[in-house]
């Protein structure tokens, strides 16, 4: 690696991209190699760590445990407190140079003691990739320190994007250059997180900026086929599918197992972004048959009171919809507490407004916390002594469950199985086996035990019918036949939600626990919450290193950044029969007048031509 | 003379998991003829200023705890400084573990290089030895090593 390699006349240190066109994957490790300690945030230089003060509670405060945090200004390490008051849960910092900040954590502290019950935690990494040179969240790549094997890896396809919502800091125009690893690297990068052990990845999500801009996106997901990535999904707005059938037929014969596609609400006012592509895009999916995950992003105030149409949404297209995946609001930039409070919404909130919107349909009840299946990862791994995957995040991240239809109805899987007796039965008989008890017997116990966690007369006709309920678990948990999985999932809808952190509600115990990470260019892997929440170490500074100019892009493309802008034909996409026929029994069409239309579509940042 | 640093720390929280540990530690110099135990040259209160980073990479590849878990609950530690005998050829580390009342040990061995630098060889991580028991794991560490497994076995009490 010649130091002509490097733009020299730029402030911080820059690869020129465009000589790395032709290199092979071996390159990029070698760069890496020598790149990683360069790039890492420096102590004292771009962070400091203040663990002296101490956060004080209040009169009318209840401690409920300590952590370290962020400082929201200079992103300096501070001791934090979390807390009770008002049966909700806070959390307390004090930054020597900034002040007190105070977060909501969760919504509800009842909630929180129930998840809290469920925390697993994983049994973290053999080969870390970066060795320990400092305090946590200063040092990932994944480091020594992290408790969780990737259950979901990113790859950052591009950070083009063709609309440019105003709350995106991250695409390439306003970034000032163009992130866009080549096929090789992303060879590399994909390589790299297979490697991670007691588990290495084995889902991938390919997202942007916006992913479909690559012309090569089929060739990266056989890329990820071909190192052995079993799950491999496109996180998209969908505008692409949209318009284009052909595409959505590749994506699925090349291997993508499911589409992530942003969906915020139900109308033009909630959801701006891709309201009027959405049905264009589920129309091409289910004639690809390609399912889809919609992920809406939930702020207070603006798009929480659609849940329950998002639900129904997603129930009436269930042929093609697999689930919802709900990621309450993380708040980036420098935000006031008094706006942050209209805007901020947390787990048990959302989980609320979804009982209230399913009139107590899908109740607070029927949510568990993402470590609670690890009981079934730890018993199949007791069972076979081959290491499972696990999920072993916080438990104050995500929530889910399984919905399954049966008419207008949904029927939660707590309604039909003793899901919380299961779990914590499985969890005992793991340990019972683990401390040297015969396995067969242990089966033989499961066996006959499995119909008491089941109450037939609740569940589905459909699972009901010659025993089909029973025989389902009995392949998952006896034979760990995972074949069945599929017709039990027939019908069903998943339902989850993942709220990421930001600078504010930051919990270091969190991030150490994380099990979404993101490949990153110098060969690193760094969980979400450091990689998004810390740009400045992560995401900015790294992709920076490894991008051309937009001048370079655009000369070796031929292409313009600007020309690339998506503008909306409203008038022909609300006209159509897919547009009618998705929302018709959602929403009152003909109560949005044209002019609303138009006037969401601008305000958001996406212009409208007419025909 | 060469140093060498050990933690003994109590530790008890309960968010995000219970933990409930007392570690100690202890120090072998390892001989070819002796076996002795090494007693600390200097001990001080831990301090959240200067040893989370060492604390990290002495217990978060092994017991799977970082400073992050210390920063959540009751926690006390002490810092323990050893200064190495120049006829040390091995030092064995052993860490005695109280979880609630669970006792295991876990050990780690580092080789003197030309008698100037001390270098880990050897390091085991509490959930992967689960209840494989001492003597066989000393008897794995001797036979990597070629150390005496006799005396290995026949560690004077610390």
């Amino acid at each position: 690696m010649g130091k002509t390699l490097f733009l020299e006349a730029e402030e911080e240190m820059r690869i020129r991209y465009s000589e790395l066109k032709n290199s092979p994957p071996e390159f990029f490790e070698e760069i890496g190699k020598k790149l990683r300690a360069e790039i890492m945030p420096k102590a004292g230089v771009n962070y400091k760590i203040y663990l002296k003060e101490e956060p004080k509670l209040k009169a009318d405060e209840e401690e409920i445990a300590k952590t370290f945090s962020l400082c929201p200004q200079c992103v300096s390490l501070l001791k934090a407190v979390i807390f009770k008051r008002d049966n909700k849960v806070w959390i307390r910092k004090v930054c020597p140079e900034h002040g007190e900040i105070e977060e909501l954590y969760w919504g509800e502290y009842e909630l929180y003691r129930k998840f809290k019950e469920w925390q697993f935690d994983g049994k973290g990494l053999l080969n870390s990739h970066v060795p320990l040179l400092a305090l946590c969240p200063y040092n990932c790549g994944l480091c020594p320190r992290h408790k969780s094997h990737p259950a979901l890896i990113n790859l950052v396809a591009t950070n083009r994007c063709d609309i440019s919502c105003w709350y995106c800091f991250f695409y390439a125009k306003k970034a000032g250059y163009v992130y866009e690893p080549t096929l090789n690297h992303i060879r590399y990068m994909l390589k790299r997180a297979r490697m991670l052990r007691p588990y290495p990845a084995i889902a991938l999500q390919i997202t942007g900026g916006e992913p479909t801009l690559r012309e090569d996106l089929v060739d990266i997901v056989r890329i990820a086929k071909e190192e052995g990535y079993t799950h491999v999904q496109v996180n998209t707005h969908g505008i692409a599918l949209a318009f284009n059938p052909k595409l959505a037929l590749e994506l699925r014969e090349a291997g993508t197992n499911v589409i992530y596609m942003s969906f915020d609400g139900v109308t033009p006012y909630t959801n701006p972004k891709n309201h009027w592509e959405v049905p264009y895009a589920l129309e091409n999916l289910r004639k690809a048959g390609l399912g889809v995950v919609l992920v809406p992003t939930l702020i207070k105030g603006y798009n929480d009171h659609e849940m329950g149409d998002i639900i129904r949404f997603a129930s009436k297209n269930m042929d093609i919809i697999r689930g919802v995946n709900i990621q309450p609001v993380s708040l980036t930039g420098r935000i006031p507490r008094k706006e942050r409070e209209k805007m901020r919404i947390t787990i048990p909130e959302v989980i609320a407004e979804i009982e209230r919107q399913t009139n107590g349909q899908i109740s607070k009840h029927d949510w568990y916390p993402v470590p609670s299946v690890a009981s079934i990862s730890r018993f199949v791994e007791a069972i076979t002594g081959k290491p499972q995957l696990t999920l072993t995040t916080h438990f104050a991240c995500g929530a889910a469950t399984y919905v399954f239809k049966e008419g207008d109805e949904l029927i939660p899987i707590t309604r039909f199985i003793d899901v919380e007796g299961l779990l914590r039965f499985l969890n005992e008989k793991a340990e019972e086996i683990e401390k040297g008890r015969n396995k067969y017997i242990v089966m033989l116990e499961l066996l006959y035990k499995l119909r008491k966690f089941v109450d037939l007369s609740k569940a589905p006709k459909r699972l009901r019918r010659k025993g089909r309920l029973l025989k389902h678990l009995y392949k998952i948990f006896i034979r760990h036949d995972y074949s069945s999985l599929g017709e039990f999932h027939y019908d069903s809808l998943f339902l989850g939600m993942m709220h990421f952190m930001d600078l504010y509600n930051y919990d270091v115990s969190r991030v150490q626990r994380c099990d979404i990470h993101y490949v990153m260019p110098d060969g690193r892997e760094v969980p979400f919450c450091s990689f998004n929440v810390i740009p400045e170490f992560y995401r900015d500074k790294v992709q920076r290193v490894f991008s051309y100019t937009l001048k370079e892009w655009e000369k070796l493309s031929g292409k313009s950044i600007m020309q690339q802008k998506y503008k909306r034909n409203i008038r022909k996409l609300i006209t159509g029969k897919p547009y009618k026929r998705h929302y018709a029994s959602i929403i009152d069409l003909d109560a949005i007048p044209y002019e609303d239309h138009v006037m969401a579509s601008k305000k958001f940042g996406v212009p409208v031509v007419e025909d | 003379m060469l140093s060498l640093t050990a933690i003994k720390f109590y530790l008890r929280s309960e968010i995000p998991r219970r933990i409930d540990i007392k570690v100690k530690p202890c120090i072998y110099v390892i001989t070819p003829t002796e076996y002795e135990i090494c007693d600390p040259v200097s001990k001080k209160e831990f301090s959240y200023d200067e040893d989370l980073l060492i604390f990290d990479k002495e217990f978060s590849g092994t017991l799977l705890i970082s400073s992050a878990d210390i920063a959540q609950g009751e926690f006390r530690g002490e810092i323990y400084n050893y200064s190495i005998p120049d006829k040390a050829k091995f030092i064995l580390k052993v860490y005695k573990i109280k979880e609630g009342i669970r006792e295991k040990v876990i050990y780690r061995v580092y080789v003197i290089d030309e008698g100037s630098k001390i270098r880990e060889v050897y390091s085991e991580r509490l959930p992967r030895i689960g209840i494989s028991n001492k003597s066989k794991r000393l008897r794995n560490i001797a036979k990597q090593l070629g150390l005496d497994v006799k005396n290995l076995l026949r560690l004077p009490a610390c």
